[in-house]
């Protein structure tokens, strides 16, 4: 029999129905499989000795392990956002994405690693350690949720929960050769989420295939009072939008993400990706999306006011780190927080409490919040105009090696030029796997969705992915 | 114009973050470096004086819910998580000098 932890969530369920398996065999193959290989991945920042889920003998997910990035808060499990700032914390209640799975009788088998705080697209400003790829061990797995993407690559999680807020579950996604998806903004509960950006943060899966990213999201997804910002729209059976064909669907290609700089076995991939759906029946057609160009600027103007903000209440006072012997408050605020945060934290904070001061607001912040207008509006003419998905390039290159971007800032921020844009405006999109490079580095594609269309973007990956075999390539470890 | 150190150190305080001095000529080259991208984008885009801004993705509307009595999270757990405490509250040093 092949090793359980090599399938996929609805293989092993299918399995389980036929009780030749118990939900005790997958998780000890799992955890065995971790245990054996993550000293080379370094995906995992701890790991649960997980139970299998008591009730729930009928759920979605019954006795699937599912890893979770460490910024999501499971009720006393260490959860850090790989800052020494949070070292020790124990949340004192989960998540409502972690009690939803838990109903559904998932295991949350561990915390996977993180670029701090989720600044980052290369997990190498974790606190702990970098996480490595598994398809190289001398290249980053792509960030922020780079040890959720690493350990469904390497097989040491059947499924995973990471947060995006510009491109942090799929762009390591894209670099591991796994699929992930960022919903709609409001589709899934922030709520036991620490927050980041609030206007832009979204839980969603990272998975081996589209079903299961369908199956975790039917799961995750729905109106939760305990979060304000999430939208009371039903939840659509995401499972019956794989219907395996494209016939008809409109796709739109944006002239503005094929660009000079992007790298050719990247941009060779995509295109015949494009090439293949349209021999399936889907009508491929050019769009433009004119204010792509300030997406970057933009969201580093708002995503770090947002940041600095959110990051104020790491004070030393209710929990996780304070500094030795303050003198008075003023001291224990800049103390804790000198020694507590990492340098990419620092630097954002910086910049978002900048653009935020007296003098810069309106140059910077209110005039980034304009263009975030534009950049919404540019995405509402091309849904409008009847198209049902837009078609790129998850990243405009594959992983790069460690060291390579983290002292180069711009180029590192420039890394999420492709995924940016869908959190300014809030639509949903999905990065599934569409090639390998030369040297054996996958290659991610990105169909991006209008608000609340996530089953759109399911059903034409899937038919995708029913026609390739990329995405059943796994890592040699 | 480039950012000066002082500025930076100045942003620090707002922030109520400790930088060494490093750590202050560090930011402040760094910043320089992206608030230039963002200048030179800026210089190149003409807003129009009718477009709102956006501060969020959702229609923006005041959610309420139900107004009823419920449990909350017992006091134990709350406080498990502070650096010091002292009876049921959180100890911090003096905020009001003598």
């Amino acid at each position: 029999m092949e090793n359980l932890y090599t399938l996929t969530a609805h293989e092993l369920l299918g399995i389980l129905d036929k009780k030749s398996v118990s939900p005790e065999d997958i998780i000890e193959s799992v955890c065995s499989r971790a245990a054996a290989v993550d000293a080379k991945v370094k995906g995992y920042v701890n790991i649960d000795r997980p139970r299998a889920a008591s009730g729930a003998p009928s759920g979605k997910l019954r006795g699937i392990p599912v890893a979770v990035k460490d910024n999501i808060c499971v009720e006393g499990e260490l959860t850090t956002c790989a800052s020494k700032m949070l070292s020790g914390f124990r949340p004192p209640y989960s998540a409502t994405v972690i009690e939803k799975l838990k109903a559904e009788g998932a295991v949350v088998l561990g915390r996977t690693n993180m670029d701090e705080f989720a600044f980052g697209s290369s997990c190498e400003y974790s606190a702990y350690f970098p996480t490595l790829n598994p398809w190289d061990a001398s290249r980053i797995p792509g960030g922020s949720s780079g040890g959720s993407a690493a350990v469904v690559a390497a097989d040491e999680a059947i499924m995973a929960l990471g947060s995006d807020t510009g491109g942090s579950i799929r762009q390591p996604a894209a670099l591991c050769g796994i699929v992930g998806m960022k919903p709609t903004y409001g589709r899934v509960s922030r709520y036991g989420l620490i927050a980041f950006a609030s206007s832009f943060d979204q839980i969603g899966p990272l998975t081996k295939d589209v079903r299961d990213a369908a199956l975790l999201l039917g799961v995750i997804a729905g109106y939760d009072e305990k979060d304000s910002t999430s939208v009371n729209t039903p939840v659509p059976d995401y499972l019956g939008c794989l219907t395996g064909d494209v016939k008809g669907m409109k796709i739109g290609i944006p002239k503005e993400y094929f660009v000079d700089g992007m790298d050719k076995e990247v941009d060779a991939a995509v295109r015949e990706a494009v090439a293949l759906l349209e021999s399936k029946g889907a009508k491929v057609s050019e769009v433009s999306l004119p204010h792509t160009e300030y997406a970057v600027a933009v969201y580093y103007i708002l995503s770090t006011a947002e940041a600095s903000s959110n990051l104020a209440r790491f004070d030393g006072v209710q929990y996780g780190h304070r500094c030795e012997n303050p003198g008075n408050i003023l001291d224990m605020y800049e103390r804790t927080r000198g020694e507590g945060f990492g340098a990419e934290t620092k630097r954002r904070i910086i910049l978002g409490t900048y653009v935020l001061s007296s003098g810069y607001y309106d140059a910077y912040y209110l005039k980034a919040q304009k263009v975030r207008t534009l950049i919404k509006n540019d995405f509402d003419k091309v849904f409008g105009a009847g198209f049902d998905c837009i078609l790129t390039p998850t990243s405009p290159t594959p992983a790069f090696k460690v060291g390579e971007r983290s002292s180069n800032l711009l180029s590192m921020y420039l890394s999420d030029i492709f995924t940016i844009s869908v959190n300014l405006a809030g639509v949903s999109a999905i990065s599934v796997p569409c090639g390998f490079t030369k040297s054996g580095l996958p290659i991610g594609m990105q169909l991006i969705g209008d608000y609340f269309e996530e089953g759109k973007l399911f059903r034409a990956a899937h038919a995708y992915e029913s026609h390739t075999d990329w995405h059943k390539r796994s890592p040699k470890l | 114009m480039g950012i000066k150190d002082d500025k930076v150190k100045y942003v620090a305080r707002l922030a109520r973050l400790k930088l060494t001095d490093d750590e202050v000529s560090l930011i402040a080259k760094q910043l320089d470096g992206i608030l230039g991208y963002v200048d030179k984008l800026k210089e190149r885009l003409d807003i129009s004086k009718d477009t709102p801004p956006m501060s969020h993705p959702n229609a923006a509307s005041n959610p309420f819910r139900e107004d009823r009595v419920r449990a909350s999270s017992p006091v134990e757990s709350v406080l498990s998580n502070a650096p010091q405490k002292k009876g049921n509250f959180i100890k911090v040093p003096r905020i009001i000098e003598e």
